[in-house]
């Protein structure tokens, strides 16, 4: 059976386009152009996935509230904010409701069906703990790389998908610079310098707050970071 | 250019208030004229009493001149005081006129006042009618007069008073002693001021006169016509006008003798005087406190005008931005108003700066939502089988599409970078570091661009190295495309005074002169071409670079090289001065 994706976006033409994509690739698309409509559809049937844009039409929060809403009704469904609002204020905002990624509307297509794909395999992997582990050892950190958890000595470090993604592309090769293209790539966003700069603040304070004395990630001035072992 | 202050203005303004004064002082003339009339007046009216007196009493008058020798001897006693000094110390003679002796001062003065009744001692004998009109005539004497009775052969027949006053011991009841510490202060202050413009009578003054200056005289003249006459004359050495009015003597019908009164005018001299010091006194003291009041009030405002300036061109810095709104004054005036309306305007026009820097981040959020329409569309496209041919389009749409959308990203950047600097954390850094490391990454970034790095260690700033280093990377690619091929780029640090001064130097053509300080403000650029397909610049760089120089507390400039070769970037972050020495 098909997998259901709840698509809330206000512009016709962007979440028709949307919904093609996503339809193409095997997935049952819901599109929903206001908070009102959508909540009302996830209190008969809840989607698989959500992908919520922050402004509805008369709501310019409605996406947050929505998201609320959802997470209410289910604690592991997979949300992704799909925005045009890029501030720093919008992403934490939006991750501190319990979101699992955000992105901007330069996400391409490609880039945002992985990462549906790659949440989709996180939230069976989690029902489902005696599957197969792929992990990555440096140090205190293991990178389980079906579950997307990142884990700092036992702890386990809440990531969103695009942080996991960079914090692997940084400890994938300790030692190496990353530059932010690179990390860009490898987490599959498209963003300015200065977005991966707070992204990797972000994770820096993720990681902190789990392991007060945590420096792993170095920034190389006018290069980009590394993992330091 | 020559510029009047507000004080000077007011001072020029309030000067024809000078002309209460001089109208005060003509005032007083007028009424001093009016005085001496009255004085003359009083003093024929005096010369007529005596007259009176004498009317009808022809035997009083008719002793003269029977007796030549007695007549010789009075005649010469006379003369004896009324003859100027000047002719007594020509014949060698040591009288003295102790009057007129300087030396002798106006306690020694052995008063005239006293002679005459020693006049007629001389001769005892004879019913002495000239000493009767003597006593008669000083009994009808008034103070500081003198009076003559002259008969018609205008021959002298008595005399009796003085012009001066009587030589009194306790003689110092000089209306200017110092009583108080006012007086005193005017006395210091004013009364060489008074000395020099204005004619204070003095006792002191030459009263002797030939006698046919007094028995010729055109008053006595007319007065033994029989009409009474006035005259005005100066004293011999002109320190005091005298006054002397003349009344003829009637018996019967006929006109037997004159009497002459004589008086100075130093009474009404001396009101006058003493009327004109009271004015200049309470004009100046006026004036005094009127110009302190004056001068305090304009220099009030003059201050508050001066402020309200320095304010408002401390509200708006070099580059027209407003850093400052004016605190609008609360004072109720007009001042207080022009404040109000600085503080309103200047909040006006920032909130329009904000308007105009927040439009990029603005546009680009806006535009955000089309682009994705396009792009998610091509996305889709590319997943149909497209005809042969149609491939290129597509790649050709997205090209343009990723670069309007880099644009796009470019100017929320700068917003991005504005919301970073907010809730920015600072730390004290070393900007070596960063410096050092991030020439290392251009290096390696811009392989066709030669790097030299200058940097000075130890130096201390407080901020954030990645916003530097953020910062940095827009100095360099703003360097580097603007470098002459194969001239290097350099990056110095280094220290000038209180500062760390980052400065990266390109060779290539130099700044335009006009608007070097704009440079650095949003969507400024001054680019005069771009390379084919090079990034688009929307001149966000620099500004971005100006927003972190001011969340370190310091500035950003450009200049051109001295010679003109070349352009040079700074970076003034002012230094975490250490207090460990």
């Amino acid at each position: 059976m098909a997998k259901r994706i709840a698509l809330i976006e206000d512009d016709a033409a962007i979440r028709a386009n949307y919904a093609d994509a996503i339809k193409k690739h095997g997935y049952d698309v819901a599109t929903y152009s206001s908070r009102p409509e959508a909540s009302n559809a996830f209190k008969l049937r809840l989607p698989e996935l959500a992908i919520i844009d922050i402004g509805l039409g008369q709501e310019p929060e409605g996406g947050f509230t929505l998201c609320r809403e959802l997470r209410a009704l289910s604690a592991t469904l997979p949300i992704i904010f799909l925005s045009a609002r890029d501030s720093d204020f919008d992403i934490v905002s939006g991750l501190r409701l319990g979101a699992d990624d955000y992105l901007t509307k330069d996400v391409s297509l490609p880039h945002l069906l992985a990462r549906i794909a790659a949440l989709f395999r996180r939230a069976e992997l989690a029902a489902s703990p005696q599957a197969a582990e792929e992990i990555i050892e440096r140090g205190p950190l293991k990178l389980d790389m079906k579950r997307f958890l990142a884990i700092w000595s036992d702890k386990v470090v809440d990531l969103t998908l695009t942080e996991f993604w960079m914090v692997h592309a940084l400890a994938k090769f300790p030692g190496h610079v990353k530059n932010r293209d690179q990390l860009m790539g490898d987490a599959k966003i498209v963003v300015d310098d200065g977005t991966i700069t707070s992204h990797v603040k972000r994770i820096r304070k993720k990681f902190v707050a789990v392991a007060e004395d945590f420096d792993a990630i170095d920034t190389v001035y006018g290069m980009g970071y590394r993992w330091k072992e | 250019m020559f510029k009047i202050g507000l004080r000077t203005k007011l001072f020029v303004a309030v000067l024809p208030l000078f002309a209460i004064p001089i109208v005060g002082f003509g005032y007083v003339r007028e009424m001093e004229a009016l005085l001496k009339e009255q004085q003359e007046q009083n003093l024929i009216t005096a010369a007529r009493t005596i007259a009176t007196a004498l009317h009808d009493r022809p035997s009083l008058l008719r002793l003269r001149p029977k007796d030549p020798v007695l007549q010789k001897e009075k005649q010469e006693a006379i003369k004896a005081f009324t003859e100027p000094p000047a002719a007594v110390a020509s014949s060698g003679a040591t009288v003295v006129d102790p009057a007129t002796d300087p030396a002798s001062g106006g306690a020694a003065v052995v008063n005239p006042v006293a002679r005459p009744p020693v006049l007629p001692t001389p001769e005892p004998e004879p019913p002495n009618a000239s000493d009767e009109v003597t006593k008669i005539i000083s009994g009808l004497n008034r103070a500081k007069s003198r009076i003559w009775v002259i008969d018609k052969q205008h021959q002298l027949l008595a005399l009796a008073g003085s012009l001066k006053a009587a030589p009194e011991p306790a003689e110092q009841p000089n209306p200017y002693s110092p009583t108080s510490l006012w007086e005193r202060a005017e006395n210091l202050l004013l009364r060489p001021l008074y000395e020099r413009l204005l004619t204070v009578p003095t006792e002191d003054f030459d009263d002797s006169l030939a006698e046919s200056a007094i028995t010729n005289g055109p008053e006595v003249e007319r007065a033994l016509t029989g009409i009474p006459a006035a005259r005005r004359r100066a004293t011999l050495d002109n320190r005091a006008v005298i006054l002397s009015a003349a009344h003829p003597i009637w018996a019967d019908d006929d006109v037997v003798a004159a009497v002459v009164v004589e008086e100075t005018t130093n009474a009404v001299q001396s009101f006058t005087t003493r009327t004109l010091e009271k004015l200049i006194t309470g004009t100046l003291l006026t004036f005094l406190l009127a110009t302190v009041v004056l001068l305090a009030f304009a220099s009030r405002i003059a201050a508050r005008v001066t402020g309200l300036r320095n304010e408002a061109e401390a509200a708006i810095d070099a580059n027209g931005r407003v850093r400052t709104i004016v605190a609008g004054s609360s004072a109720g005036d007009e001042i207080g108003d022009l404040s109000r309306s600085f503080s309103q305007l200047l909040e006006r026009l920032a909130q329009y700066h904000d308007y105009l820097e927040q439009l990029g981040s603005r546009l680009s959020h806006e535009f955000r939502t089309p682009i994705t329409v396009v792009r998610s569309s091509l996305d889709n496209l590319k997943m149909h089988d497209l005809p042969d041919g149609a491939a290129v389009y597509v790649q050709r749409a997205e090209q343009g599409i990723s670069r309007l959308s880099a644009m796009l990203s470019r100017m929320s950047e700068a917003r991005r970078i504005e919301a970073a600097l907010r809730e920015g954390e600072k730390t004290e850094y070393d900007p070596r570091e960063v410096v050092a490391g991030s020439v290392e990454g251009y290096r390696a970034a811009y392989p066709g661009v030669k790097f030299e790095a200058e940097l000075r260690e130890g130096l201390r700033v407080f901020g954030s190295p990645e916003l530097l280093a953020q910062a940095l990377d827009k100095l360099i690619a703003n360097a580097a495309s603007f470098a002459a091929p194969d001239t290097p780029v350099r990056v110095v640090l280094r220290q000038d005074e209180m500062h760390a001064m980052i400065e990266v130097e390109n060779s290539g053509p130099p700044l335009p002169d006009t608007n070097t300080a704009r440079l650095f403000d949003s969507m400024v650029t001054m680019r005069e071409s771009q390379a084919e397909g090079a990034e688009p610049h929307l001149g966000l760089g620099l500004f971005i670079v100006r927003l972190v120089a001011e969340f370190h507390g310091g500035n950003a400039f450009g200049r051109n090289r001295l010679d003109g070769s070349g352009v040079i970037m700074v970076l003034r972050l002012p230094l975490r001065m250490s207090f460990k020495l």
